[in-house]
């Protein structure tokens, strides 16, 4: 366990290195959400009744400034980084390394994680008291340490899912092509565009169960406190099992394809 | 007719490089589609909750969405791949070799490999924007269409400058990557209607400093009889303007340029 507690302290400290990206990024995705954001007050403005959906317009911003935030938690790069290793041979140097590929991954992803919420979070409140007006405070206790265990189990489900789409490069030529392809749909069903409730409402509560809404929509909803307590113990619980059935997933897709892998030269 | 010909002939060697990368092709072709199709599903859940955004009923709200797919995958098949190799070569140094070539560098900074995927998912969207068209209750008239296909074509030439304008900083800074951002929030707030920002001073810096609202907004609204005359002239002196500083940005650049190899 130390190697990759030491692992993920090394790619901290490294993703400070760049400052300048840093910065560039930061200023990028808050722009993005200012944008959503506006065009849902246009939304507001033209409605004239002050909810949309059940959503009052505090509701509608809260949810997309910290969505955005708990996306940062979504590990991508574990899929793409795999999926670069067996398509360039780069894996047959870490295989024979003492320690697993898949910890390594979400170790080093991890740290990414944490150091992109980080900043997100600190420029969130040097802005907050100028939207304060805008957003909504309502976490209790209760939602509080069930948003806590559902960040960490959704982190984990974006791992597994992107080491699966990632993997689908000891098959094809052209993963990266795929998983980007998915990582739209993905984006789309974990309700980064607009809130799972918009979609029909005999597809929401199967959206729901999905690994997906644990990344951002969930964490969202519970923070907002819309989610009742024991309503929200259950999702945990079905997220839980989508957990195991995609480490077993993992395992098995693995095994297939290290068998069919083959890498030319030293 | 010597660029017309170089034109065709990159055309025929990007062809040739499709024919062999065939499922890169697909499923390149398949993303692009995808996009379409999620983007104007999003439109269609917010609408069935609301009525109209800023006057804009659902069917026109996708017309302009349609619109901002149309001039997005435009750039993205023509120039988009040009672009970044333009990049890329300024690292490289391979940029050199562009030097000393006998064609204007503003026509290789812009053409070379044209990406037929982006070109062919051309087709998911005019075929919403058609059908759309067809279930509004408005007439159409041959005006209308001119007007689109002429500001979509200035909504092209803006969109191309801008971004040219953007990574000449290349030049001096290099590693720009991080510039393609600014082209996907540019796209973004072209998918809205310009009432998003309800202050005219705003709006008239998101026409001559950050140009997203002549990209789909003034092409979509002239179709849409919803245009203006001040909202055209704006958005041809902006595409003008950006024209003239973005080549002019480039000549600089390549005034102040030294080479990152022998």
């Amino acid at each position: 366990m130390q190697k990759y507690l030491y692992s993920f302290k090394l790619y901290l400290l490294t993703s400070f290195q760049y400052r300048f990206d840093t910065v560039l990024g930061l200023v990028m995705s808050n722009i993005s959400i200012f944008i959503t954001i506006v065009f849902w007050l246009l939304v507001y403005r033209s409605n004239g009744t002050g909810v949309v959906n059940g959503y009052k317009i505090a509701d509608m911003v809260t949810f997309f400034v910290v969505s955005s935030l708990f996306r940062t938690f979504i590990l991508i790069g574990s899929g793409f980084e795999i999926s670069g290793m067996i398509k360039n041979g780069e894996l047959s140097k870490v295989i024979i390394k003492p320690y697993s590929i898949n910890m390594f991954l979400f170790w080093k992803y991890l740290s990414n994680a944490f150091y992109e919420f980080s900043k997100q979070f600190l420029f969130m409140l040097l802005v907050i008291p100028f939207f304060a007006r805008y957003l909504t405070w309502d976490l209790t206790v209760h939602s509080a340490i069930l948003l806590v265990i559902c960040l960490a189990i959704g982190t984990v489900i974006s791992h597994l899912i992107w080491m699966l789409l990632g993997m689908m490069a000891f098959w094809l030529e052209q993963a990266q092509a795929v998983m980007w392809s998915f990582a739209v749909i993905l984006n789309f069903l974990s309700g980064m565009f607009i809130p799972l409730d918009f979609f029909p409402r005999w597809s929401v509560k199967a959206l729901e169960m999905m690994p997906f809404a644990a990344f951002s929509y969930i964490p969202a909803k519970l923070y907002m406190n819309q989610l009742p307590f024991i309503k929200g113990a259950n999702l945990l619980l079905v997220y839980l099992i989508w957990v195991f059935v995609l480490m077993i997933l993992n395992m098995i897709v693995w095994r297939a394809g290290i068998k069919k892998y083959s890498a030319i030269g030293g | 007719m010597y660029y017309l010909n170089l034109v065709k002939e990159q055309a025929k060697l990007s062809f040739m490089s499709l024919a062999i990368y065939r499922a890169n092709f697909v499923l390149m072709l398949m993303q692009s589609i995808l996009n379409t199709t999620l983007g104007i599903l999003c439109v269609e859940f917010i609408y069935i909750h609301v009525d109209s955004i800023a006057g804009w009923s659902q069917n026109e709200m996708i017309i302009l969405y349609c619109t901002s797919m149309i001039v997005n995958q435009i750039y993205r098949g023509l120039i988009n791949p040009n672009h970044l190799r333009f990049i890329e070569s300024i690292s490289s140094g391979s940029f050199d070799r562009m030097l000393i070539k006998p064609v204007s560098i503003i026509f290789q900074i812009n053409t070379g490999s044209i990406d037929y995927s982006s070109l062919l998912s051309l087709i998911a969207p005019i075929i919403v924007l058609i059908l759309k068209i067809g279930a509004l209750d408005i007439s159409i008239s041959g005006l209308n269409v001119i007007l689109f296909l002429a500001f979509l074509a200035n909504a092209v030439i803006l969109l191309t400058s801008f971004m040219m304008l953007l990574y000449s900083l290349a030049f001096k800074h290099i590693k720009v990557y991080g510039l393609t951002g600014i082209y996907f929030i540019l796209m973004s707030m072209s998918e809205k209607p310009k009432e998003i920002f309800s202050c005219k001073e705003i709006m008239y810096a998101f026409i001559m400093l950050i140009p997203s609202i002549p990209l789909a907004y003034v092409p979509a609204s002239l179709l849409l009889n919803k245009g203006s005359i001040p909202d055209m002239i704006a958005a041809a002196v902006s595409g003008i303007l950006f024209f003239l500083i973005s080549i002019s940005a480039i000549k600089k650049g390549i005034r102040n340029y030294t080479s990152a190899s022998s």
